[in-house]
């Protein structure tokens, strides 16, 4: 009876989800009403309501709003602004150098930012407007700070890496390092995309760039002094063991305020936004997290998580044939999900699987996020894509912006495809 | 009514500025606690006790009717041009009235989790002292009352098409 | 007659000694002692994870489950105040024992878990504290200025009273703690280098005896099931936990023998180490008992510590004979405590 009460549930789950009731409240109610049918109201509300606090007062969750807010004051206070120039210095000779520019740029912002949408919008006010000017097609400039926009995810630190590591109980320096290698090959592949591109069709993506502007080496450098400023401040006290990853966020929140308060950057307003910003984003992820605390002990009261992860088993799939299968879930369920309600509705799921299959939880974290931040550029929900039709609407369409970044999507499954077959990839660094 | 939609309003600024004061203290309390520690090696005490049962809870959970009156609660949007507009309000009106049933079931039984902790006056043992943390179980009967209020209040707002979320 | 079942909920997951054998041999125990009247089935950690058991029991969705006062000290005062004693043994099996039958024929204790609404079986201990530490430890002057997790009041006021600071990290955040060198070291056993694998961060075991952590219902009976259930289920239930309890006690120590043979430098403390913490202990037990009067409100406290030290040294004894074999104990828990308990009023 409880495995069919589950089994209702994550159907009755997807028709709420449809219905547009929030991912946070469809997670709640089924809890609910699924733990009542099998225990009685009285036992299932007062199981469940210790839920909200229990999982919000964990220490680890406190990095969430830091890192959140280190990013938004960068990017408020126009800290990384000068990240593009400085890629340029770099890359501007290749072909489509300039587009490479923006993927270097935001993989260097992603060391401050934690999601990408943040990374998205903030490279593509700045970088949309000068591809196109120097001879870019619109919808290939705008498809590529949307796919780049994605590393922001990648490259630690990372808001569904630290999320994911509290669910899964597993070590989230672990996880950032894996996410390490994982960005820059994803920085690499979409370069090597764009070159492709310049190459065959220069119409595109031009092959050399209309010089709007030279920058010299020590002009490129004062112009990102703070995030490397930034950068050293967080990660070299993370490896010198000032402090830990948790503590990070909060170092790095601060560091980026003083910097902004000494530069100048950041008034009253500015500071507003960044804090608001920081408190809905974290408030609307707790709320998710919540109902998916109460969604696990629902599907293992119901038996129901057991019971799928034992089909499974029994299936006896072979380690490509499981991999095939959480790809393709993950890639459906990113069409039209936001990556961190697709990621705990899930993860009650597949983590029994999971170890069942004796799979390291570092590498699946890693291999996770990446195909999340598939989701965020493929059509018809994508955040990513939404970001950049509202800071570069005049360039253009949502349907331009999505068949710009379309071929990205070659180079994000040959990510995914390396990571499976080679898992070392990603878990070299990390080492256990 | 319009006292109503002035109320949920005002909470919800005022809730939006509390959880903000959250995330600066928070941060300042973080890092110094890793300055002090680095430099004169001492800490603060009872950090980790603040953060996950004040801040967190305070920052994390108390902002939601705010976040509701924001309609910045996170769902599925995919299907809504399946629906015509008409019956988007309608929808989205009976999923508000849905949501208040819930944060109203949530009220209460976070309540009466929280008068029970007051009772007992729960503290945790921070090594040698113990900090109390009742007082904490009462943000969230508050924090579900007032997104249950948010919600209420929205629905005639969304029938009517007159929705202002916009302001802060 | 049909069989009962109960729903069991360790609370932690199935390698842990607190599931295997502490549940496993419980669920096994159950129906033999009950005459095949009890069964029961297991919860996973997903559903109720040990933090989360107060919820769990009071909820009635568990039937029986671990209790740890550590997460709520304000429902069990008296028994912390026994429970927080760490340094009194060096005998796990003696301090499970000595625990066992302090709080079953303690009537406050009684009366505060019957509020709390839970009824009281039986207590385990873990094997013997020690540090475990990134830097050896041999004596005092190596204690200066070290940084050392504790888990309990006692263990954070010896810390600080060898000169050293007490810190508390969440348990999850150790290995990352100790590795970042924002710890020196922690106060725990040396089987935490096993069930946290430290053994890749901590370098040193200083041997010191910091006593036991034996503040722990091992099997915590939701009241309104106990209520419900006649005097002999209630009794197989208490026997089924003792002996599983024995058998936990004794897997400890399995795996600290396993940790000890780990890449780890075993450093025996110095004769000033010794003797200071021993001066600790002696003046300790006063300030327990007076923080207990002035905090908690509890009444004869250091009467009652005395009576606790007295089961300590009785169980001590019994554990001597019964020289390792952990049968002879879960027997003699039998003898001593539970053959005397009238189990149609106890723990209603
Ligand atoms: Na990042
Ligand atoms: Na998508």
């Amino acid at each position: 009876m409880g495995v069919e009460i589950g089994l209702y549930g994550l159907l009755l789950l997807l028709v709420l989800l449809a219905l547009r009731v929030p991912v946070a409240l469809s997670l709640i109610l089924v809890s609910l009403g699924g733990a009542s049918l099998m225990f009685g109201t009285d036992t299932a509300i007062s199981l469940l309501a210790a839920k909200p606090y229990d999982f919000v007062a964990k220490w680890t969750l406190s990095a969430v709003p830091m890192f959140l807010l280190m990013g938004f004051v960068c990017y408020h206070s126009g800290l990384t602004s000068g990240l593009f120039n400085a890629a340029k210095v770099v890359f501007r000779w290749l072909p489509g150098g300039l587009a490479i520019s923006s993927i270097f740029a935001s993989s260097g912002f992603a060391a401050v930012c934690g999601s990408s949408v943040a990374c998205a919008a903030a490279m593509g006010r700045i970088a949309i407007p000068e591809m196109v000017r120097s001879g870019y097609r619109p919808s290939f400039a705008c498809g590529t700070i949307a796919a780049g926009g994605t590393i922001g995810a990648l490259i630690p630190p990372s808001i569904l890496m630290i999320v994911y590591g509290v669910f899964a109980q597993v070590s989230i320096t672990q996880v950032f390092l894996g996410g390490i290698t994982i960005g820059l090959l994803t920085a690499v592949s979409y370069s090597l995309i764009v070159l492709a591109v310049s190459w065959l069709r220069p119409d595109i993506a031009p092959r050399r760039a209309e010089d709007v502007s030279h920058y010299s080496v020590a002009q490129a450098l004062i112009e990102i002094w703070p995030v490397i400023v930034l950068g050293v401040l967080v990660f070299g006290g993370l490896f010198s063991g000032l402090f830990t990853a948790t503590e990070a966020g909060a170092v790095g929140a601060m560091g980026s305020i003083l910097i902004a308060l000494a530069l100048r950057r950041l008034n009253m307003a500015q500071a507003k936004k960044a804090f608001l910003e920081t408190l809905s984003t974290t408030a609307s992820l707790m709320i998710i997290g919540v109902g998916a605390s109460m969604f696990t002990v629902f599907l293992s009261l119901s038996g129901v998580a057991a019971y799928i992860s034992t089909a499974v088993t029994g299936w006896s799939l072979s380690y490509l044939e499981l991999m095939l299968i959480v790809v393709l879930i993950y890639l459906f369920l990113g069409l039209f999900m936001e990556p961190f309600g697709a990621m705990l509705v899930t993860l009650p799921i597949f983590l029994p699987v999971f170890e069942l299959y004796d799979l390291s939880l570092i590498w699946f974290g890693v291999l996770l996020v990446k195909l999340l931040e598939i989701g965020m550029i493929t059509p018809p929900v994508g955040m990513n894509i939404f970001v950049i039709r509202s800071v570069a609407s005049e360039y253009a369409s949502l349907m331009d912006i999505f068949r710009g970044v379309a071929i990205f999507l070659v180079a994000d499954l040959a990510v995914v495809a390396l990571v499976i077959f080679f898992p070392g990839l990603v878990m070299f660094l990390g080492g256990s | 009514m319009s006292l109503l939609v002035k109320l949920a309003e005002r909470s919800s600024v005022c809730l939006a500025l509390l959880g903000s004061l959250g995330i600066l203290a928070m941060m300042l309390h973080i890092v110094l606690d890793v300055v002090l520690r680095a430099t004169l090696s001492v800490s603060i005490p009872s950090t980790l006790e603040i953060v996950t049962r004040y801040y967190m809870v305070t920052l994390a959970l108390l902002p939601l009717a705010w976040v509701e009156w924001r309609k910045q609660m996170i769902f599925v949007e995919s299907l809504s041009g399946m629906f015509g507009a008409c019956v988007t309000r309608w929808l989205d009106a009976l999923v508000a009235l849905l949501s208040a049933g819930i944060y109203l079931v949530l009220v209460v039984a976070t309540w009466n989790k929280a008068v029970e902790q007051y009772d007992i006056g729960a503290y945790v043992m921070s090594l040698d002292f113990p900090m109390p943390v009742w007082p904490t179980y009462f943000i969230l009967p508050l924090a579900f009352a007032l997104a249950a209020l948010v919600s209420l209040v929205r629905i005639p707002l969304i029938i009517t098409n007159n929705e202002n979320y916009d302001r802060v | 007659a049909q069989a009962r079942d109960l729903r069991l909920a360790p609370g932690v997951v199935q390698f842990h000694p607190g599931y295997n054998p502490l549940y496993t041999e419980f669920q096994a125990q159950l129906p033999k002692q009950s005459d095949g009247k009890l069964n029961s089935r297991m919860l996973g950690v997903e559903a109720v994870s040990i933090s989360e058991m107060r919820t769990g029991l009071s909820s009635g969705l568990v039937d029986v489950g671990p209790f740890l006062p550590a997460y709520f000290p304000a429902d069990l005062p008296e028994m912390n105040l026994v429970g927080d004693l760490a340094f009194l043994g060096d005998d796990p099996q003696a301090m499970g024992a000595a625990m066992t039958e302090y709080i079953v024929t303690c009537g406050d204790c009684q009366a505060e878990l019957r509020k709390l609404g839970i009824s009281y079986t039986s207590s385990y201990s873990s094997n013997i504290y020690h540090v475990l530490s990134t830097k050896p430890i041999k004596d005092m002057a190596d204690m200066k200025g070290m940084r050392l997790r504790v888990g309990g009041p006692q263990f954070s006021r010896w810390v600080e009273a060898m000169g050293a600071t007490p810190v508390s990290t969440p348990v999850t955040e150790t290995f990352e703690a100790l590795s970042q060198g924002v710890i020196d070291g922690t106060v725990t056993s040396s089987a935490d280098i096993v069930s946290f694998r430290l053994d890749d961060t901590v370098g040193y075991i200083s041997a010191i005896n910091l006593g036991t952590y034996h503040s722990v219902i091992t099997h915590a009976v939701n009241a309104k099931t106990w209520k419900s259930l006649s005097a002999e289920e209630r009794k197989a239930i208490a026997v089924s936990a003792t002996m599983s309890g024995v058998l936990a006690t004794d897997r400890w120590a399995e795996i600290s023998a396993e940790a000890e043979q780990k890449d780890v430098e075993i450093i025996e403390p110095s004769e000033d180490l010794v003797a200071a913490t021993s001066a600790f202990v002696e003046s300790d037990l006063g300030v327990a008992a007076a923080q207990a009067g002035e905090r908690y409100g509890i009444e004869k406290a250091a009467e009652k510590i005395a009576r606790f030290r007295q089961l300590v040294d009785k169980w001590h004894a019994i554990s001597e004979e019964a020289a390792g074999d952990s049968s002879k104990m879960a027997e003699a828990v039998k003898r001593e405590v539970w053959d005397k308990v009238d189990f149609s009023t106890y723990g209603v």
